[in-house]
């Protein structure tokens, strides 16, 4: 397989589990990924997936052993995010860090942070205010600096200990934004009972610095990371805030996004 | 200990990254990044093996148009030994007393501004892990060989 200029073997011994990664790293990659025989020259990675007698599977992507997992337990999810992370952390001409985005008047507003802080919850609500979707988990640079679109549904959980579901952003009023486009304003943000939106400033340095351990490992390709967040948020305003519900600070980005840039501050 | 009067800056396994009045170093061994403030930034950069501290005062004051106590760059000296940024670790001016006692001491006195390093950790491997199944971000604490240690992602993995 092939995604994002990774060159990726993928071998097993059982042609139905072979099918199930091949979906697996589909839907993980959301679509941008060829599958078809590639040059053992070219090869960035190998996955191998072995399955016993009863039908336990146990995997090896890239020199590291996973498992033993049953395939109807958790393989999947787990899979899906190995497999992304991998294909993120290889990819050399691309930057992906964990964070919603989306299209605000043809810039993007980049919201960096954790899984769990309400980052779902945010991009849903500043797609209802009309902002176009573009993803809810990764923002994707590349080398000029532009971040484009991860075009997955948006993973939205049903309750704080369930695994997200897939919705389609035209559920709350969104359409997808699917063209390149250069950083606007980089929000850090997390929810905090009875926080308020209030934006401070923060350096180029310092938020680069906050951006690291979102970045899919910046350890393998350090140079060129460190480059592209500085030609990205170079470009944007960046603040950092508390926030309280989702509902009441997406119109104040938006604000805020109209007032200091639009504004031509 | 060096107690040498001619830090050392160090280079080997460091990514440098110049942005706008601060430095952005990562550091290979550690898996850390470091964001130098101007003024720490400054200090380093003069941290040459051949300028002593009283120099690099000087050396800082004319660029910046104001007398420089060699204290301030003994406090962003003492914080580059502390994130391993000096080839070898100098032994530091502020024995006996707090960074907050020497903050305010050297704060009071100063016209330009005070030298900081923040620091933050970088994710693992993504491969490092072969269980990393996780409800909440605590739960990816203890998981040292996950992806990361502070993310539990939304696949339930502690992983960015």
């Amino acid at each position: 397989m092939s995604a994002y200029g990774v060159e990726v073997v993928i071998e097993a011994d059982d042609e139905k589990i072979f099918e199930q990664v091949i979906s697996i790293a589909r839907k993980a990659l959301v679509g941008r990924v060829r599958f078809g025989p590639i040059g053992s020259s070219s090869t960035n990675a190998k996955y191998v997936f072995l399955t016993d007698d009863q039908g336990v599977v146990q995997f090896d992507i890239d020199g590291v052993t996973s498992g033993p997992v049953r395939p109807d337990s958790g393989f999947d999810r787990f899979l899906n995010s190995v497999i992304r992370a991998h294909v993120g952390s290889l990819a050399k001409s691309w930057v992906f860090i964990h964070a919603g985005v989306v299209e605000w008047k043809g810039r993007a507003i980049i919201l960096p942070g954790q899984s769990r802080q309400g980052k779902t919850t945010l991009v849903s609500e500043l797609i209802s205010c009309g902002a176009g979707y573009m993803s809810d988990e990764y923002a994707i640079l590349d080398a000029d600096g532009k971040v484009h679109p991860f075009e997955r549904d948006l993973g939205v959980r049903p309750s704080a200990v369930e695994p997200p579901v897939p919705v389609d952003p035209g559920e709350f009023g969104g359409i997808r934004s699917v063209k390149p486009i250069e950083a606007g304003l980089v929000v850090f943000t997390g929810y905090v009972d009875g926080g308020r939106w209030q934006p401070e400033r923060m350096t180029l340095g310092n938020a680069i610095l906050e951006s690291v351990p979102q970045v899919i490992p910046v350890s393998f390709n350090t140079e060129f990371v460190l480059k592209v967040l500085n030609t990205t948020f170079n470009r944007a305003i960046i603040v950092k805030s508390d926030r309280g519900e989702a509902r009441d600070s997406a119109p104040k980005i938006l604000e805020y996004f109209d007032e200091s840039i639009m504004s031509g501050e | 200990m060096n107690n040498s009067q001619y830090p050392l800056a160090r280079t080997n396994g460091l990514v440098v990254q110049e942005v706008p009045n601060e430095v952005l170093v990562f550091d290979m061994e550690t898996n850390e990044a470091h964001c130098l403030n101007e003024t720490a930034a400054m200090v380093w950069k003069y941290c040459d093996g051949k300028t002593s501290v009283p120099q690099i005062a000087e050396i800082l004051g004319e660029n910046k148009g104001s007398s420089v106590n060699d204290d301030l760059i003994w406090l962003a000296i003492d914080q580059l030994n502390e994130h391993k940024l000096l080839e070898k670790e100098v032994a530091t001016k502020f024995t006996g007393q707090s960074r907050r006692e020497v903050l305010r001491k050297i704060g009071l006195a100063s016209m330009i501004a005070l030298p900081i390093i923040a620091s933050m950790a970088a994710p693992r491997s993504v491969l490092a892990a072969t269980s990393c199944a996780c409800v909440t971000p605590g739960d990816c604490l203890a998981q040292t060989g996950c992806a990361s240690t502070v993310n539990c992602n939304g696949s339930s993995v502690c992983a960015p």
